[in-house]
C-alpha cells in the first residue's frame, strides 16, 4: 500500500478558471476540473513533449527515452510524463539529468508516490518541475485511473513521442487520446519481430511521425509551436527571438562538425579513439562487428577467435569508455543512441 | 566388581573418550544406566542382555551399574553396545579384566550377538591414535574404514564370540578378503568437453575452480547453467592427503561414507533441493549434526535456482561465507563445524526466465524486482564471479558451425593444477590455500597493483559504481587471472577481466541498472 508523504508535500490546487491552469488542457473536450499540484505547472509558453512507453522496456527504449528527455530537456523543451516504471520513468530521469523542466502526471493523488520505487524522482521532479494530478491527494492508484490520466499527459504536450510499446498497451491509450486532443504523434521506430516494437510500428503504419532523432522530433515540435503561438497569441517564448536563439543553440552544441545528427555522438568519438590508437587493437575489432549488430559474448570470442580471458579485458576496457554496454550477456554498441 | 571400558562420543564433529565405568555387585538383580544418556543409549540394556543370551552366557543375577563418564556430555547413538557388553563381564569376570587394558571399543549389537557397523569410526580411529590407545575394537562392516588409520591395532569382528575368542585367548578373528587400504576413486562420467561454446562461462568456472572462487550464474532455463555446475568438480585442484582425511571424518560422522570405499577421492559437490530447511543446511537437531555446508567443505556447493530458496536458508550462508565456519549454539552448549565451501549458484533473471527476451518475457517489473531480490545485496557482495549465461543456438549446440571440439577437463585441470601449486608456494605456512582465503589486511603485500591499474581501479569505480567490498574481490581474482597466466605481476588486463565479472543484478529491478 502507497504511503502518504509528509505534509511538506501537500499539493496545492489550481481549479480550470484560475489565470495558472495550463491553457494547453482549456482545448480538450473533457479537461479537468483542477489540477492538484507539487512544485509548478508546465509554462503555457514554452514548447512541450510527452515521452510515453512500456513499463517493461528493452534496454533499447531505455537509452531513448532517456536520450530524448535528456536532449530535449537541454533544448527547453518540457518533458510531460507519468512517473511509471520504464520509458516514463527514463524520460523523466533524462530530463532532470540535463537540468530541464519535466513534469509527472499521476494517477493517484499527488501526495502519493506510485510507483514506490520511483522515490528518488517524485523528490527531484518538483525541483525542476511539478508533479500533476486530477485527483484529490490520498486517492489511491487504481487502474481506471491511468487512462484519465493519459489524456491529461496528451493535452499538455505539443507532440507525444511513443518510445516503445506492445500491442495492446496503455501507450497507445495515450497516442489515441494525443489524436483527438488534435497533437502530433510520433513513434521510435523498432526492429519488426520485436514485442516492444509492435505498437510503435503500427502507430507509423497508421501514420505517425518517425521519431528518429533529436532533430527530427524538433523540426516537427518548432514549426507547431510557432503555430500554437499565433493562435494563442502569447507573448513570451516562442518569440522570434526566442526561437532563433534556440536553433543557435542546436547548431552549437548538437553539430559540433557541422555534420548530421546527435544520435552519431557515440560513433565518432568511437572513431576518433580507433584513429588516436587509445583503443587495443582487439577493442577496435569488437567495436566493427557490434557496429553491425548486437552481439553475445560466444559470437564474438568465435568471429575474433579469441580466447575468453582477452576478449573480456578488451570489452571491459570498452565498457568504461562508454563505447559499448552490456544486458544479459548481449553487447551493444553505445553509439546506437546512447550518450 | 569394577570395570572400566573406554568408548568415545560424538560432539558435532568432535570425539571425546567416553569411560563406560561398570560395576556389578551383590543385590537386587537391576539394571541401572547412567550418565547423561539419551534414549538410544538406554536401549542398550535390552540389546546387550538379549545379545548376551543369544550367545549362551548368562548374567550373573547381581545388580548391574553403567555410568558412562563425563557424566556432563551428552550421549547418543548405539555405539556404547559393545562397550557395555564387555564391560558386564570383565566387572562379572568373564573375561580377564586386564584384557581390556590400553583398549578402545565401539560397535552395536544385535539381538543375535553379532556386530553392526557404527558411523563414526574414522575419526574416533584419529582420536583414539591420538590419545596412545593400543587396539581399537570396532564391527568388521567398518573394518575398511579403520583401517585408514595406520599406525594403530584396529581389529573387526562379527559377532560377541569372537570379541569374547580375542580377549581371553587371544585369536585373532580371520579377515576374509585382508581389508587392503582402498584407493581413492576420482572417475568422472562428465566433462566440459561436452559443453559447446559458452566460453564465457567456461574460463570463469576454470578461474573459480583455480582460486576458489564463489561463482553465480545468470541465464535463461536450459541455457546450461546446470550442466556446466555438473561438470564443475571434473576441473577442481586434487585433494590432499590431510583434506580427504578432515571431510572423511566429517561423511563419517554423518554416516555417508560407502562401505566399501570409505574414503573421500575427491572434492565432495553437494547440490541440495531449495526446499531445504535453514537447519538441514547450517546442521541440525538437538545435537547438531554437520549439514549441507559442512558437507560440502573443502569441496563445492551448488544452489541450483537460488532465489527459490527461503530467505533464512540464504542468509545462513553469509556467515560461513565469511568465516569459513558455522557456529550452532544449543542449550548444551556451542559446536563449531568446518565450512569452507565454493559457492556456486545459478538463478534465472525473472520468475518466468526469458527476462530480458521481451519477446518472451511476460514477468511484470515488480515480479521481477521481487524475484531478485530474494537475493540479499550482503549475499551477491560475496559473489566473486558473475556470469551472464546465454541460451545456446541450434548450431552451436550441435556443433555444426565450429570445427573445433571443447577442451576436455583434464586439460582445463592441469592448469588448474598449476596455479594451485603456484598458490601452494606463495601461501606455505601462512594456512591460507586459496586466493580467495587471502585476508583484506595481507592484499597489498599479496596482490600488488602498479600505477596504470590503479588508474584503471578507480575509474572503474566511479563509472561502475562498485562497492568498497568489491575492491578486495577484484583484487583476489586478479591474483588467481595472473596465475592462470603464469604472470608474478597482476597487470591492467587482468584486473580488466576480474572486474568484467562483477556481479550484475543489482537485487532491484530492471529500472535501477541505468543511471544517465
Amino acid at each position: 500500500m502507497p504511503e502518504k508523504e509528509p505534509m511538506e508535500n501537500k499539493p496545492i490546487y489550481i481549479g480550470r478558471d484560475s489565470d495558472a491552469f495550463p491553457r494547453r488542457l482549456l482545448h480538450m473536450a473533457d479537461p479537468p476540473k483542477g489540477l492538484y499540484v507539487i512544485g509548478t505547472l508546465p509554462a503555457d509558453d514554452l514548447p512541450s513533449v510527452a515521452i510515453v512507453g512500456s513499463r517493461m522496456c528493452s534496454p533499447y527504449g531505455r537509452r531513448i527515452a532517456c536520450r530524448f528527455g535528456m536532449e530535449l530537456a537541454a533544448q527547453g523543451v518540457q518533458i510531460i510524463s507519468g512517473m511509471a516504471l520504464g520509458i516514463d520513468g527514463h524520460a523523466h530521469e533524462g530530463a532532470l539529468a540535463s537540468g530541464g523542466r519535466t513534469f509527472a502526471v499521476l494517477g493517484c493523488g499527488a501526495d502519493i508516490c506510485y510507483p514506490e520505487k520511483n522515490r528518488t524522482l517524485y523528490q527531484e521532479i518538483p525541483k525542476k518541475g511539478g508533479i500533476l494530478s486530477e485527483e484529490p491527494p490520498g486517492t489511491l492508484p487504481l487502474p481506471y485511473h491511468f487512462p484519465k490520466r493519459n489524456r491529461i499527459i496528451s493535452g499538455l504536450s505539443d507532440l507525444v513521442i511513443v518510445v516503445e510499446a506492445r500491442k495492446k498497451s496503455g501507450s497507445l491509450i495515450t497516442a489515441d487520446a494525443a489524436l483527438e486532443q488534435g497533437r502530433t504523434v510520433m513513434a521510435v521506430p523498432g526492429r519488426v519481430g520485436d514485442a516492444l516494437s509492435e505498437g510503435t510500428n503500427h502507430l507509423l503504419a497508421q501514420g505517425a511521425e518517425i521519431a528518429w532523432s533529436v532533430q527530427s522530433v524538433l523540426d516537427i515540435l518548432l514549426p507547431l509551436h510557432e503555430a500554437q503561438k499565433r493562435t494563442k497569441k502569447s507573448s513570451v517564448w516562442p518569440s522570434k527571438a526566442g526561437n532563433e536563439q534556440l536553433s543557435l543553440r542546436l547548431e552549437e552544441e548538437n553539430r559540433p562538425d557541422g555534420s548530421k545528427d546527435a544520435f552519431e555522438d557515440g560513433e565518432s568519438r568511437l572513431s576518433r579513439a580507433v584513429k588516436s590508437g587509445t583503443l587495443s587493437a582487439l577493442a577496435a575489432d569488437i567495436c566493427r562487428i557490434l557496429a553491425v549488430d548486437d552481439r553475445t559474448f560466444d559470437d564474438l570470442a568465435e568471429m575474433l577467435s579469441a580466447n575468453a580471458g582477452s576478449l573480456s579485458s578488451a570489452l571491459l576496457e570498452l565498457q568504461l569508455g562508454g563505447f559499448i554496454e552490456e544486458a544479459a550477456g548481449c553487447y551493444t554498441l553505445s553509439g546506437n543512441g546512447a550518450r | 566388581m569394577f570395570q572400566n571400558v573406554i568408548s568415545a562420543a560424538i560432539r558435532g564433529l568432535e570425539i571425546l573418550p567416553v569411560h563406560v565405568e561398570t560395576d556389578v555387585s551383590n543385590g537386587f538383580p537391576q539394571f541401572r544406566m547412567v550418565g547423561f544418556v539419551t534414549s538410544q543409549v538406554r536401549e542398550a540394556e535390552d540389546r546387550v542382555r538379549t545379545a548376551l543370551r543369544n550367545v549362551d552366557i548368562v548374567l550373573p543375577p547381581k545388580r548391574i551399574t553403567v555410568n558412562l563418564s563425563p557424566a556432563d556430555v551428552p550421549k547418543s547413538g548405539s555405539r556404547f553396545d559393545l562397550p557395555i557388553a564387555l564391560g558386564i563381564l570383565a566387572a562379572a569376570r568373564m573375561i580377564p579384566p586386564a584384557s581390556l587394558t590400553n583398549v578402545m571399543a565401539v560397535g552395536e549389537l544385535s539381538l543375535s550377538g553379532s556386530l553392526a557397523p557404527v558411523t563414526g569410526i574414522l575419526p574416533i580411529a584419529v582420536k583414539a591414535k591420538e590419545l596412545g590407545i593400543g587396539s581399537l575394537l570396532i564391527p568388521a562392516a567398518n573394518l575398511r574404514e579403520g583401517r585408514i588409520v595406520e599406525g594403530l591395532d584396529v581389529i573387526g569382528f562379527r559377532d560377541l564370540p569372537e570379541v569374547l575368542a580375542f580377549l581371553s585367548k587371544g585369536v585373532r578373528p580371520k579377515e576374509e578378503d585382508a581389508a587392503s587400504l582402498p584407493t581413492p576413486l576420482n572417475i568422472y562420467d562428465v566433462d566440459f568437453s561436452d559443453i559447446r561454446g559458452q566460453y564465457r562461462l567456461k574460463r570463469a568456472a576454470e578461474i573459480a575452480a583455480a582460486g576458489f572462487h564463489n561463482l553465480l550464474m545468470e541465464g535463461p532455463p536450459g541455457a546450461g547453467k546446470t550442466m556446466a555446475a555438473r561438470r564443475f568438480p571434473t576441473i577442481l585442484p586434487s585433494l590432499t592427503a590431510d583434506e580427504s582425511l578432515e571431510i572423511s571424518q566429517i561423511y563419517s560422522v554423518a554416516g555417508l561414507l560407502v562401505p566399501e570405499r570409505p574414503i573421500l577421492g575427491v572434492r565432495p559437490f553437494r547440490s541440495p533441493h531449495h526446499t531445504l530447511s535453514p537447519a538441514a543446511l547450517a546442521g541440525g537437531g538437538r545435537i547438531p549434526r554437520p549439514g549441507e555446508l559442512t558437507l560440502a567443505h573443502r569441496g563445492v556447493l551448488f544452489l541450483d535456482e537460488m532465489p527459490e530458496f527461503s530467505r533464512s536458508a540464504l542468509e545462513t550462508l553469509r556467515q560461513p561465507l565469511e568465516d569459513r565456519e558455522i557456529v550452532i549454539s544449543r542449550a548444551m552448549g556451542t559446536y563449531r563445524f568446518p565450512a569452507n565451501f565454493l559457492l556456486v549458484a545459478a538463478m534465472n533473471p525473472c520468475p518466468c526466465g526469458y527476462y530480458p527476451d521481451m519477446n518472451r518475457c511476460r514477468c511484470s517489473a515488480n515480479a521481477i524486482s521481487a524475484y531478485r531480490s530474494r537475493i540479499s545485496q550482503a549475499l551477491l557482495d560475496r559473489m566473486d564471479l558473475f556470469v551472464a549465461v546465454r541460451a545456446m543456438r541450434y548450431e552451436e549446440l550441435t556443433g555444426s558451425d565450429t570445427a573445433k571440439t571443447p577442451e576436455p577437463s583434464a586439460r582445463i585441470r592441469d592448469r588448474v593444477e598449476k596455479v594451485r601449486g603456484l598458490q601452494q608456494a606463495r601461501f606455505s605456512g601462512t594456512g591460507i590455500r586459496f586466493n580467495s582465503e587471502i585476508p583484506a589486511s595481507r592484499l597489498p603485500e599479496l596482490c600488488p597493483i602498479d600505477a596504470e591499474t590503479d588508474t584503471l581501479l578507480s575509474r572503474a569505480f566511479s563509472v561502475l559504481h562498485l562497492s568498497a567490498r568489491a575492491y578486495h574481490r577484484i583484487l583476489r581474482v586478479s591474483r588467481t587471472i595472473a596465475d592462470l597466466d603464469e604472470s608474478e605481476r597482476i597487470r591492467k588486463k587482468h584486473v580488466e577481466e576480474a572486474i568484467d565479472y562483477r556481479p550484475r543484478v543489482l537485487g532491484s529491478g530492471p529500472d535501477e541498472e541505468y543511471r544517465p
